[in-house]
């Protein structure tokens, strides 16, 4: 065609050939087709040059669309590792659960019948589901509801007509073009004309199944309505498909065998479906709560300070760039539960395990992913801890009981000297871990003090007089005092003035050290102070912080406080501390009141301000409800201001180091903070001569905890030990005997153990009479291999009448099956 | 019996020589590659088990072949002289399809014959391509005057105005190209066609306003932004169109740039394409079997199917021209601008070039009326080009 001369076919019949006379043809029809040849050529070009950009030059960006459209990821949770005691107890685990959940297109009529009318009738499921859920709400006052819903749902009118026809004349055509002679979808469309009828389905089957379960119903019914109409709403046909096909959980863990039950009763609870879940499970339930601790989900700051720690938090939606984040490390996922206190937080990396990935082609029909790769997840490992769990129940119960029912606020812990092992360690009153979450269980707790604090490690109190025990060694080797340094105490230290000693007799002979520790006595400890830092020096509280007080112990335990060992430093940062607090206050009390006199000045404007309209008086109300609030958060201002500046001055006035400080730290008291654990690592290196271990709940992993050693001279050692074990067996200790009920001294329970300790009662609230009673101490005697502190904030009692009797009942268990049954 | 065989070899000599190869190759190696990618197109990953489309459409291609057997057969003068008949009786089935048609999806196109479907509007584009070579034929000076084009612009609009009842915008607006590129070929003036299609512009905002419903105006406006559909239609429609704009949020589209782009240059294999396979491509084997082989082919695969195509073209246009009857020379460029602009609209479609409409690619796409209505196409070439006085001879015919 090409070689074809276009002119000489259109010049041909023109030319009034014989052919074309006869044939009239269609002149430069070759011209004319190789013309339009070229516009498809040319189209043809277009083509070619589109697939050679879309396929060449931006092909990898298409494929990359592609592949995340398709790949899909599931997390494979891996299953956290239990936490066991050291007798084998298992004190946290993670067990299988059965939910209740609903399968809502099969409970839920509306589902079925949005399907079969945006099918048929073909409005926008979006509007209809819009007018749907308005028609629930508000409907059925019409006379003719059946056509007043069709209205409601402003289908097009040819629709509705349609619909009214088949409803009317089962045989008429219309009615099988919209329900294609369907039984099953004409029962639909007849329920979906009454909206109580499409619903009575899914209500029927939930108080059928709240009946069963036993549960109010009315949760459930909220719950999966508020979920279908969260799913109605959804605007993206995917997503739209992909929720509802989830199923929505509707109780959670529920018993083994109801969950059996329903599964076999399964027809008359149609939607209704078994979903088996982990949880995290503590067999003992209180037991041990503050050491095990709990998981549950982070709030926003937490989850940055993971991150800061280099933890990988995944807060996003579960999308394919997971994957990279997975393979450097662990994942936490924003809504997941995470250790948050005690051993689940601290050993959470080895308990939590590695979750697994697994990575599958998605098809665009709902059938199931093929996996195409996949990461197996580890397993969490078990963590085995030091608690002794008999010793620690029975210490959880002696709180428990208390003094004559009343349970008592205090903590109590026990040591392996030569390890650092701590073999019990309470904090009471404690929560069980399983239902603490519980509303009704959570509004107990809030009466009963501070359940949630561990104060074995982070409530520091003032120590009393378990604190000369370090004063008398301290005294001892700096030779503030010897052993033959005998001091005469009369009741006061001097006068008659404030440095007074109640806890023996005053016409007694002087005391000895191990005399002066075995009664308590404040006089010679007063003297012990002054004297070691005499001059102006701080070797007291040198000794004080070498024996591990004032900072915390690293026990493998998260938010432990460290106390507080004061001396002149602390002081003058206590008082710069005040200072900057009330400035602080003040400025806000200044900004406050200048929000207030603005709030002010608008309210008198818009009194004074004519004509009064309906929105000013609103406008009026709202700037008064304002003021309001400002005056109230003035007043609560005012009050802190007004503690702050007692503060303050208290600081101010106390801002010198006296030797009237010295001498009360000599009795464990002035400003003095202790942990007990802390003083139970203390009686521990006095039981083993001096080596200081780190505690730590972590068994057998092969560590040596020895911290420090402090080469205590053996003289000053034995003099504080010989004293003791005066005050535990010697007619004068202060935890030798007890007075019975017609006030006759008995031997005491923990004079029949072969322990030696200190009592100690700080006073805490004078008004009250209220104190901290103390005990502690070390055992057996010989060849020490516990060392103990139990403490008791908030009692009437003092060290040797209350903290004694629950220390002998927690050593007792110890020395009984050590002597054998 | 030698004279007989020598005779018959001389016959099959003029055959082999008269017979169009070049359209009968290129027709071959379409269906060739329909039977492959609609076997692909078939396939569910999910169930690993191919639909029924892959045998229906072996039988369809078996029909259609057999209907060239017997289209080869009838000759040229009754083809030219029933052609009104032809026009006449499609039109009724036009009108009969607008009462007595399924719907489905909204449009009443199709006749319900029992278990197949049949779409009249697919015949109906060769009987107007018929009536208008007839229409031609019969004296061409009509061509060349204003109220013989006019008269035969009236002859398109009629089934034009019956499609659009159904609605099928796609194949309403096929008729167009032809109609103007028959005008064209039959030797209308420039000014006159000038006219015409400036006519045509001008009616362009009427039908916009008028005759376009707001789900079909909807899917145009997807393909200026198939990313974010919904912005481009709150510029161009109303509130209350707004509102009832439906199946338009771009799916298809999306998925099929997909699988034309992450085809690359060498495609993912055959049978291997993702977007296909996995079932993410919408109407993969009508509307999208380009974006199935584009995907499982590549940019190699466009290029050989386009070449099939061009190839096609050519020989039609070829024997367009060889030819001396003026009714089948019109007749063969009517049928070769549906073809063409069939397959520039479709892949156009596929690859984002064309706004979504529901048309096939001829010979490639499955469809019983489309397959035979495109196999009687190529039938009617060979056809004519078998019969026809030659205008220009060939080298074989001397």
């Amino acid at each position: 065609m090409a070689e074809s001369d276009p002119t000489s076919s259109s010049k041909t019949p023109a030319g009034g050939e014989p052919d074309s006379t006869r044939r009239p043809g269609f002149p430069g029809f070759q011209r004319r087709v190789l013309v339009l040849l070229v516009l498809v050529g040319l189209a043809f070009g277009c083509m070619v040059s589109r697939l050679v950009w879309m396929q060449v030059v931006s092909g990898d960006e298409y494929t990359e669309k592609a592949r995340q459209q398709r790949r899909y990821i599931k997390i494979l949770d891996a299953p956290p590792g239990s936490i066991v005691t050291s007798d084998g107890s298992v004190a946290a685990t993670t067990e299988g659960t059965f939910n209740v959940a609903a399968f809502l297109p099969d409970l839920d009529a509306r589902f079925a019948a949005i399907d079969i009318l945006v099918w048929y009738a073909r409005p926008n499921r979006r509007t209809l589901l819009k007018r749907m859920l308005e028609l629930g709400d508000a409907v059925a006052t019409s006379a003719d509801p059946g056509t007043a819903r069709l209205f409601a749902l402003r289908l097009t009118p040819k629709c509705v007509k349609l619909i009214r026809k088949a409803a009317e004349d089962d045989s008429d055509l219309s009615a099988s073009i919209i329900f294609r002679k369907n039984p099953a979808d004409r029962e639909l469309f007849d329920l979906y004309l009454d909206y109580d009828r499409l619903m009575a389905k899914s209500f029927r089957t939930i108080e059928a199944l709240a009946a069963f379960l036993g549960v109010d119903p009315a949760p459930l019914h909220r719950k999966a309505d508020d979920t279908a109409r969260k799913i109605f709403r959804l605007t993206n046909s995917f997503e739209y498909r992909a929720r509802r096909e989830t199923p929505v959980t509707l109780v959670k863990s529920v018993p083994e065998r109801t969950a059996f039950e329903l599964g076999v009763r399964a027809a008359e609870f149609p939607g209704i479906e078994i979903q088996t879940d982990q949880r995290r499970y503590y067999p003992g339930g209180q037991f041990a709560c503050h050491v095990i601790g709990y998981a549950g989900v982070l709030s926003p700051p937490e989850f940055k300070k993971l991150k800061a720690g280099g933890r990988i938090v995944w807060r996003g939606p579960k999308r394919f760039s997971v994957l990279d984040a997975m393979r450097e490390g662990s994942v936490f996922f924003a809504n997941e539960a995470v250790g948050r206190s005690g051993i689940e937080r601290s050993f959470e990396g080895i308990l939590a395990g590695m979750k697994g990935v697994a990575i599958s082609e998605r098809l665009a029909t709902q059938a199931s992913p093929v996996v195409h790769e996949m990461i197996a997840p580890v397993e969490g490992v078990d963590v085995h801890l030091t608690i002794d769990s008999e010793m620690q129940r029975i210490a959880e119960q002696v709180f428990a009981e208390g003094e004559g029912g009343e349970p008592l606020a205090g903590a109590a812990v026990v040591l392996n000297v030569n390890t650092g092992a701590v073999l019990v360690m309470v904090s009471a009153p404690g929560f069980d871990l399983n239902s603490f979450r519980n509303p009704r269980e959570y509004e107990k707790l809030k009466e009963k003090p501070s359940p949630f604090m561990n104060r074995a490690i982070s409530a520091p109190v003032p120590p009393g007089s378990v604190f000369k025990i370090l004063i008398a060694l301290g005294a001892l080797e700096e030779n503030a005092i010897s052993d033959r340094t005998h001091i005469r105490c009369r009741g006061y230290l001097h006068n008659p003035d404030a440095f007074r000693c109640r806890n023996h007799a005053a016409w007694l002979p002087p005391f000895g050290v191990s005399e002066a520790l075995c009664r308590s006595c404040n006089v010679f400890f007063y003297t012990a102070g002054e004297r070691m830092n005499a001059g102006g020096g701080v070797r007291l509280q040198e000794w004080a912080r070498m024996s591990g007080f004032g900072r915390p112990t690293g026990i493998d335990l998260p938010g432990e406080k460290g106390g507080t060992v004061p001396d002149l430093g602390w002081k003058k940062k206590r008082l710069e501390r005040a200072k900057s607090r009330l400035a602080e206050l003040r400025a806000k009390e200044k900004k406050l009141k200048r929000r207030f006199r603005k709030a002010h000045e608008e309210y008198t404007r818009l009194c004074n301000a004519e004509p009064e309209t309906k929105e000013s008086v609103s406008q009026i109300r709202k700037v008064e409800n304002k003021l309001r609030e400002f005056d109230r958060e003035l007043q609560k201002l005012y009050a802190r201001i007004e503690s702050a500046e007692k503060r303050l001055d208290w600081a101010q006035k106390d801002s010198f180091w006296t030797k009237g400080n010295d001498r009360l730290l000599g009795i464990g008291q002035g400003g003095v903070l202790v942990t007990p654990l802390q003083i139970a690592r203390f009686a521990a290196a006095i039981a083993n001569g001096g080596k200081f271990y780190r505690p730590h709940l972590l068994a057998a992993d092969g560590r040596n905890y020895l911290d420090w050693r402090i080469d205590f001279s053996p003289s000053a050692l034995a003099a504080v030990r010989r004293g003791m074990v005066m005050v535990v067996h010697d007619s004068r200790g202060t935890a030798h005997h007890r007075r019975d009920e017609n006030g006759n001294r008995i031997p005491s329970a923990l004079s029949m153990l072969p322990v030696a300790a200190k009592t100690g009662t700080a006073e805490t609230n004078r008004v009250k009479g209220l104190n901290q009673a103390w005990i502690a101490g070390y055992g057996p005697i010989g060849n020490p291999e516990i060392a103990f502190a139990v403490t008791v904030e908030n009692t009437k009692g003092h060290g040797g009448s209350v903290c004694g009797p629950m220390a002998a009942q927690i050593l007792a268990a110890y020395f009984s099956r050590r002597e054998g049954p | 019996m030698s004279i007989t065989a020598f005779g018959a070899h001389i016959k099959a000599r003029r055959f082999a020589g008269r017979f169009n190869w070049a359209v009968a190759a290129s027709t071959a190696g379409l269906l060739a590659l329909s039977m492959a990618f609609i076997f692909s197109a078939s396939f569910h990953a999910a169930t690993q088990e191919y639909a029924r489309v892959a045998k229906m459409q072996v039988i369809w291609i078996g029909l259609g072949l057999a209907a060239i057997f017997f289209l080869m057969l009838v000759p040229l003068r009754l083809l030219r002289e029933s052609a009104p008949w032809i026009y006449a009786a499609s039109l009724f089935s036009l009108v009969a399809v607008l009462f007595i048609g399924t719907v489905h999806k909204g449009s009443t196109r199709w006749f319900a014959l029992g278990p197949v479907h049949v779409q009249p509007s697919e015949c109906a584009k060769i009987a107007t391509v018929f009536m208008l070579a007839w229409f031609f034929a019969k004296n061409p000076e009509r061509a060349r005057t204003l109220r013989g084009l006019a008269a035969a612009l009236a002859i398109a609009l009629v089934p034009i105005v019956l499609i659009l009842r159904e609605p099928d915008l796609g194949t309403a607006m096929i008729f167009v190209p032809v109609t103007l590129a028959m005008l064209f070929a039959a030797g209308a003036k420039k000014r006159h066609l000038a006219l015409f299609i400036a006519c045509g512009i001008m009616l362009v905002p009427l039908g916009w306003l008028f005759v376009l419903k707001p789900y079909q105006k909807g899917r145009l406006l997807v393909f200026l932004d198939p990313d974010n559909p919904r912005q481009a239609m709150k510029k161009f429609l109303s509130e209350d169109e707004l509102k009832r704009v439906r199946f338009a949020d771009g799916y298809h589209l999306r998925q099929s740039l997909m699988a034309v782009g992450s085809g690359g240059l060498t495609g993912k294999g055959y049978r291997r394409g993702t977007q296909n396979t996995l079932g993410y491509l919408p109407e993969r084997h009508t509307d999208f079997i380009f974006a199935v082989l584009a995907e499982e082919w590549g940019l190699i695969g466009c290029l050989v199917l386009l070449g099939l195509y061009g190839l096609l073209i050519v020989g039609g246009a070829d024997a367009a021209a060889r030819t001396s009857d003026p009714f089948s020379k019109l007749a063969i460029v009517g049928i070769i601008a549906i073809m063409a602009t069939q397959v520039i609209v479709n892949a156009g479609m596929n690859v984002g070039l064309f706004p979504i409409t529901g048309l096939t690619l001829p010979l490639l796409s499955y469809g019983g009326s489309s397959m035979l209505v495109s196999l009687a196409g190529i039938a009617l070439i060979l056809n004519f080009d078998l019969r026809t006085e030659r205008e220009i001879p060939r080298i074989s015919d001397k």
